[in-house]
């Protein structure tokens, strides 16, 4: 396998299984050139190996970014109570993993920073539900603006995958790209280290391509197994999609702040 | 695992229209611990803003047979204690539900036409594309809700567009109204001699304040006498009382004054004229202030409401029933839609509310406006106020406009508004070149419960909260969350600042990650 292939390579991580290394696992996706998420899933995921999308043609399109040394990108991660999105949050940003992990009051969300080039930083700003809004769905508030979403469940429960397909659909009908098209949805299969797995390999892999998510891995937010590739993975996509010049407002709208102009008595016509 | 629903509460909030939205949002920031649920799957109760299908279930909904059983709940009760079983959810929502199509199912394509045919097929494709709401509201720019957005800040999950133009209905055909400085000046529609008379004018209402003796003079005057002894033209006195004051005829003089103030007041700090409309419509409103309720800690679920309200023998509030749970609580809020029908007050006058939409603005101009219209009373109808917007604030799709009427209820929705209608745009059958063509239209009526006296029949820390109101802006809503809330919590303050994300920020390099946690702690004012 040629190097570029290592990154399309796909590969189920298991705890304690050879390849402890990051170097082989994989995401598993389709339609990876442009991710036009129409509905016909034409690739199987080893036909993406031959892919000609390559590292270089990805180079090129952050060479566009050079003078531009900062990317936001706002990242929604939705899915069942206890599937362990805190905890994904926690391993990603802080490295850590707590069993008893409490959200932060009042914070709307965590902020990654990562060095994706010698040129490019990339910012990302995870919105993990309030613990507190664990029970229900989510505003629109939370969606606005958004331009990736993880859509998890726990491997060890049934009800959390089929959960999976109200979350998507509900991300889709609360919010779309600029250009009206869904923002890419990638699907985590959490808790990979736990000996009771419930759901199926093949019935995950079938499950992304119909339901249009760009991808999807086990990962072990205890462990920290697929969690920086997985979200590489997904910051890779929006890079591709030309997004995250800011989180700024659809032109015309306006933002309230405390600096305009202080109220002044008598006559402002 | 910390993961069981919790079973005693601060406060319990049922619904998750406005007032009660900025209850949870306000009790939940200065620490308490909040129950927020709705029994719909979506926020807002008869607030919230729907894309086309979901508005095609709530029509759906509404056009049910109301159901009036009783919930089977069986609560657990101590020594004393009584249980008052609730209707069967969903709580009644809207009346006079009548939705019309007024162009085919498909169209071929003409190709050539220069204005697109809609079709039904073309506007269902689109649906996504809508944002419609049951109660459309605007903002003063300096309202109570924009200062409190400001001040909690809130703001941040909120964004909006200008309203463009103040547009009335003046010898049988709408001109858009001078409110601004410039736009006096610029107008075409008036006189020089009655630019100074207007600006005069508006300088007076301004200053009325800080001249009693004048105020006097003018107690028990109607506004339109005063705008009469003034010796303005009929021109100005129709801009003046019906734009600008959003009078009637009848209004007194001082409170017509007040209106005039509060317009005035609000031009210029974000555009020409005094208000904003919410990008998104209305419904992201109470969605905002649950975002910051959720962030501070407040638990929500929706599709859940209660069964029962558990009240002890001193009259006051115990728990609620909810899904085979009692949930204790110091305090309940209940949207009044969900009230037990012993506390509701007997009778609430009603709203006839309009919303249209059509293949071109009621107004056409070179570019889209966000418009506000308020048409005066005539014969056949009152007041209506009249919100028009289109595709640059995601209230539907590019090429259409979305037209929001209310006005208090006499007859139905449709009895009420049809007079108005016909005026401004095409009905099937007509094809006047300066009016749009009608595409879609739906008509309902709600109650006004602003009015009511909600104290009197419930228990002492059970609060009742108001459904939408006649008015323009929020302002209701967030005065009568002030007073609920200093009954519950009077030493504590209303919605305080709340920070700014100072977010967890670890680099990838490892010595960074060792500096952060200290910094964090400096920053980060924490439980």
């Amino acid at each position: 396998m040629s190097q570029q292939n290592r990154r399309q390579l796909v590969f189920w991580p298991r705890v304690g299984g050879a390849g402890g290394g990051s170097g082989g696992r994989q995401m598993s996706f389709w339609d990876g050139s442009h991710l036009s998420l129409d509905e016909s899933p034409t690739h199987t995921p080893a036909d993406e190996g031959s892919d000609p999308e390559s590292e270089s043609q990805f180079f090129d399109t952050i060479d566009k970014f050079h003078s531009m040394p900062e990317k936001l990108f706002k990242v929604i991660i939705i899915g069942d109570p206890t599937v362990g999105k805190t905890s994904f949050v926690q391993r990603y940003v802080q490295d850590m993993f707590k069993r008893d992990y409490k959200g932060t009051v009042g914070v709307d969300f965590a902020l990654k920073i990562l060095r994706w080039s010698d040129t490019q930083t990339v910012k990302l700003q995870l919105w993990d539900i309030a613990g507190q809004e664990r029970f229900t769905w989510m505003t629109r508030v939370y969606y606005k603006d958004a331009h990736g979403c993880v859509i998890m469940f726990d491997l060890s429960n049934k009800n959390s995958f089929a959960n999976t397909l109200k979350w998507k659909k509900d991300v889709d009908s609360k919010c779309t790209l600029a250009d009206g098209s869904p923002i890419p949805c990638m699907l985590l299969a959490n808790k990979c280290d736990l000996p009771n797995r419930q759901i199926d390999q093949m019935e995950i892999e079938s499950f992304y391509k119909e339901n249009n998510f760009i991808g999807w891995t086990e990962t072990s937010a205890k462990e920290g197994l697929m969690v920086h590739d997985s979200m590489k993975f997904l910051v890779d996509v929006m890079m591709r999609q030309d997004g995250g010049n800011g989180l700024e407002n659809i032109s015309g709208s306006l933002t309230l702040k405390n600096s305009a102009s202080q109220p002044r008595k008598g006559c402002s016509c | 695992m910390g993961d069981e629903f919790p079973k005693e509460y601060d406060v319990i909030v049922v619904g998750t229209g406005m007032t009660e939205s900025i209850l949870a949002a306000a009790a939940s920031r200065v620490g308490k611990r909040v129950l927020h649920l709705d029994s719909n799957e979506y926020y807002g109760g008869l607030w919230a803003s729907f894309n086309f299908e979901g508005l095609q279930q709530w029509v759906g909904d509404c056009q049910k047979p109301k159901d009036e059983t009783e919930c089977k709940a069986d609560p657990q009760l101590a020594d004393g204690e009584s249980a008052i079983k609730m209707r069967v959810l969903n709580p009644p929502t809207a009346t006079n539900v009548k939705e019309q199509w007024h162009v085919p199912e498909a169209v071929e394509s003409s190709g050539d036409d220069a204005k697109k045919a809609w079709s039904q097929e073309e506007v269902k494709k689109l649906y996504r594309k809508f944002n419609i709401d049951l109660a459309p509201k605007l903002l003063y720019s300096r309202g109570a809700l924009v200062e409190l957005l400001i001040s909690s800040n809130i703001a941040r999950y909120t964004e909006f567009r200008n309203v463009t133009r103040v547009v009335t209905w003046h010898e049988g055909k709408l001109t858009p109204v001078p409110c601004s400085r410039a736009d006096v000046f610029a107008t075409q529609n008036i006189t020089v001699v009655e630019k100074r008379m207007l600006m005069n004018l508006l300088q007076e209402c301004t200053e009325y304040e800080g001249n009693p003796e004048k105020l006097k003079k003018h107690e028990n005057q109607s506004f339109l006498d005063f705008l009469k002894d003034k010796q303005l033209t009929d021109n100005l006195i129709h801009y003046v009382l019906y734009a600008i004051a959003m009078s009637t005829e009848e209004t007194p003089c001082i409170e017509g004054m007040s209106r005039t103030q509060k317009f005035l007041l609000s031009l210029g700090r974000y555009g020409n004229t005094p208000f904003l409309w919410p990008m998104y419509g209305s419904g992201e409103i109470p969605q905002a202030f649950c975002r910051l309720c959720a962030v501070f800690g407040g638990l929500y679920h929706l599709k859940r409401g209660a069964e029962a309200l558990i009240v002890g023998s001193d009259n006051t509030l115990k728990a609620i029933h909810s899904d085979r749970e009692n949930l204790k609580s110091n305090y309940l809020v209940m949207g009044l839609d969900y009230a037990p029908d012993s506390f509701l007050p007997e009778e609430s006058p009603g709203i006839s509310r309009g919303v249209f939409l059509i293949d071109s603005s009621i107004l056409a101009a070179d570019k889209e406006h966000l418009t506000l219209l308020e048409f005066p009373p005539d014969e056949s109808s009152g007041p209506v106020t009249i919100v028009e917007v289109g595709s640059l604030t995601n209230a539907c799709p590019q090429g259409l406009y979305m037209v929001h009427m209310t006005t208090k209820q006499k007859g139905s929705a449709e009895e009420d508004l049809m007079s108005v209608a016909k005026k401004l745009m095409n009905f099937p059958g007509e094809t006047d070149e300066s009016k749009p063509n009608l595409v879609w239209s739906m008509f309902f009526n709600m109650k006004d419960t602003s009015t009511c006296d909600l104290g009197a029949n419930t228990p002492t820390n059970l609060f009742l909260t108001s459904g939408p109101d006649l008015d323009l802006d929020f302002d209701f809503a967030i005065k009568q969350a002030k007073e609920i809330f200093s009954k519950m919590y009077p030493e504590d303050e209303f919605l305080p600042r709340a920070p700014d994300p100072e977010e967890i920020i670890l680099d990838d390099d490892d010595e960074d990650k060792q500096k952060q946690p200290e910094e964090k702690a400096s920053e980060e004012p924490q439980e």
